[in-house]
């Protein structure tokens, strides 16, 4: 193990770099980082690319919570009562907002482009630190472009980029912090506090309030921030100190987040206890028996693994095995490995919590098995990313003459796993075979809500907010104003106990459900209505299918 | 000071060559070099040998002192008599370049650095009342120093009490007035029983008045941003018809400044410090780049007598020869204006300039600043102009470390919309301009009249501008600017701007002590930048804190804190503050973007976290202007050393 005591030089580039490559390579320790743009230009071409791809096909609007955070996002100003309420607990805030003025167009909403918008955008910003961090920590182009590869050429992380769920948003936030630590560890100069606060501090943050594997990164990054400073030379009081400043930005959202909880719903714990809550939802699983993971390490490193497996390839797995052997060798336990390290924080976050029994995840490996969550793994893109960049750059640095073959092999493998994926998607990918198997659940719901689409013609529509329907407002494609659903206020009960005065349209199931995860599940609608005379004498059922029904107000009834 | 001029008169053998030559001691050729230059830039051609290095100042003047056939006097070692030396004005010496030296019975010897005369013995027999006058030849230092020494109790007075003595009104030396005194006690007191009394509708009031106080401060600086871009579309206009009224004049349709280095005037630069040993050295490289003749330029290092390493270091730099360094004698207030003040008295320019030692103005900023005040003495005397004569040109600022760190970049940020965007939206409306604390150039006539700096106002720089519009001279901003070294640690900066805002709050009260004779005298725009800028930006900041309390509060919800307000109050203050506090995020963004790069510009976004910084400091400024108004908090220089971004550039 090698313990550093000040900020070391980079590794010397191999002797027969090229004058551009040398050039791109310039100083990791400066402010300026050659490239960041270009990068930044391609991550997003290529995000676009594939947004064409799945928003002519429709598949981008596949998974159900992509189409719920579009709802949200519009649903806080478009809506019978609007305000910062409607972002509710179930997720955290910041997709939401970044969402809100572009899901403000109908098209954007309803074509779920606003999700490419801004999951291409955060796909740019990801690569644009990668490639920063990279170059922070003194690798060669070799390594800075496999990491870009592991980044930009993994088809499920493409697939997310083009949709609305909050995994890009993580992932940006989480780069962004990994290269403004890096990038404040490896500065030739002390930078000082406000600089980490603003450039690792606010990615941080801004992640904190994304999702909560940003949580146990923000602790990783502050150990980071703390033991670099030290070793640079700073008292530990000092050191404490840059660690605040880090910190803090992070420690004000938190607080807001508990602050708005607590304004909101009377409790600041609403988030973790509340009907909405994650708690809530795995609690129906283990009643059930179908959280086998929880108390078994073993079958979560298993279901974990497979996930991984299936989502970033067996390639990069491989390349960032090597990479972490070669890391821990030459690299021992120094700032630059303490900065991979840091990306591993959400991996061991998601090992934790399916250990605790706080998250579900189900593919092969599971009991039982299915396709469910996978997608969460794609929070280790980047550790692998760094891992497989930091091996190639050893490699090379060991034995410059095998680089082009290196790259060749790395481009070949990489080509063919991504071949062999594309060829039966949904059952190579677990990421895209759980998208496909939500759309098919949505199918029968998604028809009725076309049809809705299609023939409504005013008058306000009452509609319960069942897990089901919560996320159709893109496919209905109609303001959520219209609507009086459980965000609409106490206006949802009037509606609900005089339907007449209210709507003109009625969207619930003609039976109620209880199969779905909690007991948000219930229709309300339906408890109230399904059974009561009055209302099929005043209402007409317009459109059904399987057990959802469409009913419309018959005009001129006592 | 007079100039010296060579001899060129034959000697008794018919030697035509110059004096100096003759002598040996210069060679022909240096001697030819020097006068090249004199005749392109004019001034003394003595002083272009001493700044060759050609002889020393003491060789010079033993030289003259033989050809004059007078003996030389080192003024130092017998120094003059002090009540005959006090009986000639410093200025009048200044200008003829005598003092009394000794006086003996009927006989008055002068000390001399200009070539004896009849004129001069005239001068000094009316003054002195003797019959006999007698040179000893002295040089300018040394004429210098006996005046310092000889006028040592009216410099010190002229430059710290005058102002205060005999215009009492304008001087922050008697603090705020009585009714300045007890209207605050009356407010907090009245706010006191409000909430005793009425505690919502006493909040409801507060939170009003402070809402109304940010966004009339915010409109005040909106409406003056974005006056700049309108400004190049009137400029185009207005040469247009200053082409025709100059033709009318018969003059040549477009303005031509002094295209002669010869007819430059002489510019003094006033460069006080004090404890700042460290950057003595750049003071020379950074004045030395400046574009002016050396010959024109007379620079003085303002340095106070207790600051013994900046003297030590100062006199151990060879410093060139139009560098001198003047110790400011021990007094109080030991203030920058005071050291500025002590200087102009030795002052030998038209005009007159402060910079800091660690500024770096641009290379043409003296000749832009000249051309300025040439033009409008011109455009004035043939009546192409009826604004009120140009006492003060105010070059902008900017910073040279400005990605440091994060408080530089918001103070370059700030800066960018200060200098940017406001002065000369300001300059546009015809509002009085407070100047900056650097690179603010004075006509030197002007500034003597206007009582030059209030060594107990801690903006005396703010004060200046407003006393110049109050005395019925114009203020004006020059397309040129000057890098200045931002302050990079909070503790410093927090003294820094609460001597700043301590400063506003004590020029407001200073100018309205007698609010409707201010008011006349400036007239409605001068009231407007009065109240909009100089009394509402102290307040906007005292508010601040409460207007960013509220809506936050309002943020979370307002059943939050268990408040109930009129939600007309919360709408508009919320509104307010979220609009006014964007509409401030995106000018100064777009000025700092203009003047630096969106990496600084993009900073703006964090000034509402930087304005609580200014809170902080106003509070603390409002302290000291009731317990320590003169107090005055020195910002350190120096403390980024060598750093230099390229965000400037």
């Amino acid at each position: 193990m090698t313990l550093q005591t000040s900020a070391p030089p980079a590794d010397p580039a191999p002797a027969s770099t090229t004058s551009y490559a040398a050039r791109m390579q310039g100083d990791p320790t400066g402010r300026r980082v050659r490239g960041s743009l270009p990068v930044f230009a391609f991550a997003v071409l290529v995000g676009t690319a594939a947004s064409v791809h799945t928003v002519r096909s429709g598949t981008n609007l596949d998974y159900g919570d992509a189409m719920a955070h579009l709802t949200i996002a519009r649903r806080v100003i478009d809506n019978k009562a609007p305000g910062l309420a409607q972002l509710g607990t179930v997720w955290l805030p910041l997709p939401h907002l970044l969402l809100m003025p572009l899901v403000q167009d109908m098209w954007l909403f309803r074509t779920g482009v606003a999700g490419c918008i801004v999951s291409t955008l955060c796909l740019g910003a990801s690569a644009t630190a990668l490639w920063r961090t990279t170059a922070r920590l003194g690798l060669g182009m070799l390594a800075r472009l496999v990491a870009l590869l592991v980044l930009v050429a993994n088809p499920s992380l493409l697939y997310v980029s083009t949709t609305a769920l909050t995994e890009p948003v993580l992932i940006a936030t989480m780069l962004g912090t990994i290269a403004g630590v890096a990038g404040w560890c490896r500065s030739r100069r002390q930078l000082s506090g406000g600089e980490l606060a603003v450039f690792a501090g606010i990615p941080a943050a801004a992640g904190v309030l994304t999702r909560y594997e940003a949580w146990p990164l923000v602790i990783s990054a502050l150990v980071v921030v703390i033991v670099a400073s030290h070793r640079r030379g700073c008292s530990w009081r000092r050191s404490g100190l840059y660690g605040l400043a880090f910190a803090a930005p992070s420690m004000l959202a938190a607080s807001w987040w508990l602050a708005y909880n607590t304004a909101v719903y009377g409790t600041p714990v609403e988030f973790l206890t509340g009907q909405y809550s994650a708690a809530a939802f795995t609690q129906v699983y283990l009643d059930n028996g179908l959280l086998a993971t929880k108390g078994n390490p073993g079958l979560s490193f298993a279901v974990l693994g497979w996930a991984l497996l299936e989502t970033a390839g067996l390639v990069a797995l491989v390349a960032a095995g090597v990479g972490l052997l070669l890391m821990t060798w030459h690299w021992g336990l120094e700032d630059r490995a303490l900065i991979v390290w840091m990306a591993a924080s959400s991996s061991a976050f998601l090992l934790f919590s399916l250990t605790t029994g706080q998250h579900i995840m189900v593919n092969d490996k599971s009991l039982p098995t299915g396709a469910y969550n996978n997608r969460y793994v794609l929070s280790a893109i980047p550790w692998l990313a760094l891992l497989a960049a930091v091996g190639v750059h050893h490699v090379v640095r060991r034995a410059p003459q095998v680089r082009m073959l290196l790259a060749a092999a790395l481009l070949v493998a990489v080509t063919a796993q991504n071949v062999w994926w594309l060829q039966a998607p949904t059952a190579h990918m677990t990421v895209i075979e759980e998208a496909h198997d939500q759309h098919v659940a949505y199918t029968r719901i998604k028809a009725a809500a076309t049809w809705l689409h299609t023939h409504y013609d005013g008058g306000g529509i009452l509609m319960d907010q069942t897990p089901d329907k919560s996320s159709l407002a893109p496919v209905l494609g109609i303001r959520i104003d219209e609507f009086f659903t459980r965000a609409s206020g106490p206006v949802f009960q009037e509606a609900i106990e005089d339907p007449y005065a209210h709507a003109r349209w009625v969207f619930m199931h003609r039976r109620q459900v209880t199969s779905s995860a909690t007991e948000t599940g219930r229709d309300l609608v339906t408890r109230a209505l399904a059974k009561d005379p009055q209302f099929h004498a005043r209402y007409r059922l317009v459109y059904a299918i399987a057990d959802i029904g469409i009913y419309r107000r018959l005009e001129g009834t006592p | 000071m007079t100039t010296t001029r060579e001899p060129t008169a034959p000697n008794a053998l018919g030697d035509e060559r110059p004096m100096l030559v003759r002598r040996g001691a210069v060679t022909a050729q240096q001697h030819a070099a020097a006068r090249r230059r004199q005749l392109l830039e004019g001034g003394d051609l003595h002083q272009y040998l001493l700044m060759d290095g050609v002889l020393s100042r003491a060789e010079l003047y033993d030289h003259l002192a033989q050809e004059w056939r007078i003996p030389h006097v080192d003024l130092i070692r017998e120094p003059c008599d002090p009540a005959l030396l006090s009986r000639m004005s410093r200025r009048v010496a200044m200008r003829e370049g005598w003092i009394p030296w000794r006086r003996s019975g009927d006989l008055v010897v002068l000390a001399t650095t200009v070539q004896p005369s009849e004129a001069a013995a005239g001068v000094a027999r009316e003054l002195f009342g003797s019959g006999r006058v007698e040179f000893r030849a002295t040089t300018p230092w040394d004429l210098w120093s006996a005046l310092e020494v000889g006028h040592h109790d009216l410099l010190l007075y002229e430059s710290a009490e005058r102002l205060a003595t005999e215009h009492p009104m304008a001087s922050a030396r008697a603090g705020l007035a009585p009714w300045q005194r007890r209207v605050p006690v009356a407010i907090v007191l009245s706010l006191a029983a409000g909430f005793v009394l009425a505690p919502l509708n006493t909040l409801v009031l507060v939170l009003s008045l402070a809402n109304t106080l940010f966004l009339s401060n915010i409109v005040f600086k909106t409406v003056a941003s974005f006056l700049v871009p309108t400004r190049a579309l009137l400029r185009s206009r207005r040469t247009l018809a200053e082409m025709r009224a100059r033709q009318r004049c018969g003059l040549p349709p477009v303005w031509v400044p002094v295209d002669s280095d010869a007819l430059l005037p002489t510019y003094t630069v006033l460069v006080p410090a004090y404890k700042e040993a460290n950057i003595v050295a750049k003071l020379v490289r950074n004045i030395g780049a400046l574009d002016y003749p050396p010959a024109k330029l007379d620079v003085m290092l303002l340095l106070e007598a207790d600051d013994e390493e900046t003297i030590a270091v100062a006199r151990a730099i060879a410093l060139p020869e139009h560098v001198r360094v003047v110790i400011v004698p021990p007094g109080s207030p030991q203030t920058k204006p005071r050291a500025c003040n002590y200087g102009l008295a030795f002052a030998r320019g038209t005009y007159a300039v402060i910079y800091d030692a660690e500024d770096r103005p641009d290379p043409q900023q003296l000749r832009m600043a000249a051309s300025a005040f040439a033009r409008d003495r011109l455009e004035r005397a043939h009546g192409l102009s009826h604004r009120p004569p140009l006492a003060v040109v105010q070059a902008s600022l900017h910073y040279f470390n400005a990605d440091y760190n994060v408080l530089t970049r918001m103070f370059a940020v700030e800066y960018a919309h200060w200098f940017e965007a406001m002065l000369p939206g300001m300059d546009m409306a015809r509002l009085p301009l407070p100047l900056g604390g650097t690179s603010n150039h004075f006509d030197v006539a002007s500034l003597r009249q206007m009582g030059a700096w209030d060594p107990y106002n801690v903006t005396e720089d703010a004060d200046a501008g407003l006393r110049a519009n109050l005395l019925g001279y114009r203020v004006a901003v020059i397309d040129s600017s000057t890098g200045e070294e931002a302050c990079a640690h909070v503790g410093a900066w927090i003294k820094q701007r609460t001597r700043w805002i301590k400063g506003y709050m004590i020029t407001a009260a200073v100018n309205t002590r007698s609010p409707l004779r201010f008011a006349r005298a400036v007239g409605p725009l001068g009231v407007i930048g009065m109240l909009g800028l100089i009394m509402a930006t102290p307040l906007a900041f005292l508010a601040y804190p409460l207007a960013l309390a509220l809506t936050v509060a309002t943020y979370v919800g307002v059943q939050f804190i268990g408040l109930t307000l009129p939600p007309l109050l919360v709408e508009v203050s919320v509104l307010t503050f979220v609009f006014g506090n964007l509409v401030m995020i995106v000018s100064a963004g777009a000025a700092a973007t203009w003047r630096y790069s969106w990496r600084i510009g993009v900073f703006a976004i964090f000034s509402p976290v930087y304005w609580l910084l200014h809170s902080f400091a106003a509070w603390r400024a409002l302290y000291q202007v009731i317990r320590d108004p003169h107090r005055w908090e020195k910002t350190p220089h120096g403390m980024t050393e060598d750093y230099e971004s390229d965000a400037h550039v």
